[in-house]
């Protein structure tokens, strides 16, 4: 098959066909909260192997994208994430949609989730090798230094009270020291139970805090979206204006060009692609002081980030053989079933299966954006629906959700407890974003800064000796003493001198 | 009235000396320059602990309230009670395989919409008997996995 006849293919029915499949089967597994991506693409391989490979892999990436994509849309309507990559999502999406502008805050997600995902799909179309290259420069060191990295951003993410955030990160800390320790194998904290042995999933403490939490809040406090006639008001704003959307380009290139970066280091995701690109937006925009507080641009930019991070992804995926995350991983073995062994002699032998992920991946986000712009006005008037019906949505996937990830019902005893915690955190202000940043990341910094001093002989200068690890470094402290000194300080100098 | 952030500081702090009392069997390491199993969760306890002290003072500073008087007492509270209580049922006999998925969903189901605040019976049969037989579907037939 020659590059030309792969793309003819790509425009066959068949293939056409189970693109389409997939992205709507992608598109429910991602708005679910519980159901991953990654779920979704093992319990299709078994259905794709009879098809053939052209056809297989447009039903796999439909997955893969469209549930990145609808994650977005949970984390913004009802505050739940629908897969991790959706968590900074929640960070600005559902104070917008507080503020009334439901139409606007999915019609965002939608623009600027195809806007990612197609950077990402250039990005692997004109830079596997160079952004592979650098991916593979992360040693344990460099992902140390990029865990404490991220993990600095729990100031960030913390709002009004500094010392409640880090409080709020610590005890996600905490619970990341349960089960066996990364390195050694040591028991901590287990208690003799094989379940807290093999360490507490993270995701039925995310759907806990973030969807039970929630509800539990609005049971006390009731969601008020405004009266009617200011509703009606609000929702004329059905989309972002040229200019706004251009007023948006800085933030947006960085964010995704963090993001396709952070997508190819081995191990990471759209989760801490989209905190960091977040977090380093919110830094260089104009309307950085919006950020969390129900900003579009904040909103706009996780949007591309975790779309942008898929590119990152394939690329090291196509180029080294590697998964640049957990779907990635799923999709080697999906590759080799159909006899193509991924990695830097795929593009040698086998260039036309590449051109046909690469064309693929663009083709996704038109079945995405086709969903998605002509959904936008049906999923803004699900909030629409009686309070007593979502929330019992909500918690029913939720609980279920909880329990499908491991088949564990322990889980779903970790997603109330967690409800429990995260209604209280909401009532008191502790914020619920440093304790995801610590959840995901505590692990990996433990686990590396272990794993680069014990390669280094307990030889600390490793972080500072190494350039990428280096720079993660400065950037850390400067995101954690610099930032909250010259905040302070371009406050006092707005202050009036009376 | 209470001042939720001196009883959640208090809370941190004694979680922060469990962890410091329970990592204290925990090697700090095995190589010199390289930290063992003990060193995060020690860490991490000396964070909650001095972390828990801040919380404390600047809570007693502020005096901030976050229940308002009657919270406890409010028909909202009662409601969020009767869920959690409900739930709590729910989860314990999905853990100790007490019934089964769908006579479990459909009761409790049921019962957390009625407090979710939909009282009109036959919305709360068609919802609770409409979710059950949907998750159940989707789970068991569409993702395999058996609930």
């Amino acid at each position: 098959m020659t590059a030309i006849s792969g793309i003819e293919g790509i425009f066959s029915f068949q293939v056409l066909l189970f693109l389409g499949l997939g992205t709507l089967l992608g598109f429910f597994v991602g708005v679910l909260p519980g159901l991953t991506a990654t779920m979704a693409i093992a319990l299709l391989i078994p259905i794709t192997f009879w098809l053939p490979s052209s056809a297989g892999l447009a039903m796999l990436i439909g997955v893969y994208n469209s549930a990145i994509f609808a994650g977005g849309i949970s984390a913004i309507l009802i505050n739940t994430p629908g897969t991790p990559a959706s968590i900074a999502s929640t960070f600005d999406g559902y104070k917008i949609v507080k503020k009334g502008y439901v139409h606007l805050a999915v019609w965002i997600n939608t623009f600027y989730s195809v806007l990612g995902g197609i950077f990402g799909a250039i990005m692997l179309a004109v830079a596997a090798f160079p952004i592979a290259r650098f991916a593979l420069k992360f040693g344990p060191a460099e992902y140390a230094a990029l865990a404490v990295f991220g993990l600095s951003m729990m100031i960030s993410v913390s709002g009004k009270s500094v010392v409640k955030g880090i409080i709020a990160g610590f005890l996600g800390l905490a619970v990341t020291t349960i089960g066996l320790d990364p390195m050694y194998a040591t028991q901590r904290f287990s208690f003799g139970s094989p379940f807290l042995l093999a360490q507490i999933s993270f995701l039925p403490i995310m759907i806990g805090l973030f969807g039970i939490g929630e509800i539990l809040d609005q049971i006390i406090t009731p969601l008020q979206l405004g009266t009617l006639e200011s509703l009606k008001e609000k929702e004329k704003k059905k989309h972002l204006s040229l200019k706004e959307i251009w007023d948006t380009k800085i933030p947006i290139t960085l964010s995704c060009l963090i993001s396709a970066f952070i997508g190819a280091i081995p191990g990471t995701g759209g989760d801490i692609a989209g905190i960091i690109s977040w977090d380093q937006s919110r830094r260089i925009s104009k309307e950085g002081k919006e950020y969390g507080h129900g900003s579009n641009e904040g909103l706009a930019v996780t949007c591309a980030a975790n779309n942008a991070s898929l590119g990152g992804a394939m690329t090291t995926m196509l180029s080294l053989g590697l998964p640049g995350d957990a779907p990635t991983a799923i999709m080697i073995g999906a590759l080799m079933m159909y006899g193509y062994v991924p990695g830097p002699l795929l593009f040698r032998d086998h260039m036309d299966i590449v051109i046909v992920i690469v064309a693929l991946m663009f083709l996704a986000y038109v079945y995405i954006s086709l969903i998605g712009f002509a959904g936008t006005a049906v999923f803004s008037k699900l909030l629409r629906l009686p309070r007593p019906w979502i929330s019992l949505a909500v918690f029913c996937f939720s609980l279920v959700g909880s329990y499908a990830l491991n088949n564990a019902a322990l889980d779903v005893l970790i997603c109330l407890i967690a409800g429990i915690i995260g209604f209280i955190f909401r009532r008191t202000g502790f914020p619920l974003g440093p304790v995801i940043i610590a959840l995901i990341l505590g692990p990996i910094a433990e686990e590396n800064i272990i794993r680069a001093l014990l390669l280094a002989g307990g030889n600390a200068t490793v972080f500072i000796t190494r350039p990428i690890s280096l720079i993660l470094i400065i950037a850390s402290i400067i995101s954690l003493f610099l930032s909250p000194i010259l905040n302070r300080i371009m406050k006092q100098k707005e202050k009036p001198l009376v | 009235m209470l001042n939720a952030d001196n009883i959640i500081a208090i809370f941190v702090g004694l979680l922060g000396i469990i962890m410091f009392w329970g990592s204290r069997t925990l090697p700090s390491g095995y190589m010199p320059g390289v930290p063992g199993p003990g060193f995060f969760p020690r860490l991490i306890s000396y964070g909650l602990i001095i972390l828990s002290i801040i919380l404390l003072i600047s809570g007693l500073k502020n005096r901030k309230t976050y229940f308002e008087k009657g919270f406890f007492r409010s028909e909202n509270f009662k409601d969020w009670i009767w869920i959690v209580i409900a739930t709590t049922f729910y989860v314990f006999a999905w853990i100790f395989e007490i019934g089964t998925f769908i006579i479990n969903s459909i009761i409790y189901f049921s019962v957390i919409v009625y407090f979710f605040g939909e009282k009109r019976i036959p919305y709360i049969l068609a919802l609770s008997v409409g979710f059950t037989f949907f998750t159940f579907y989707f789970f068991t037939n569409v993702l395999r996995i058996l609930l």
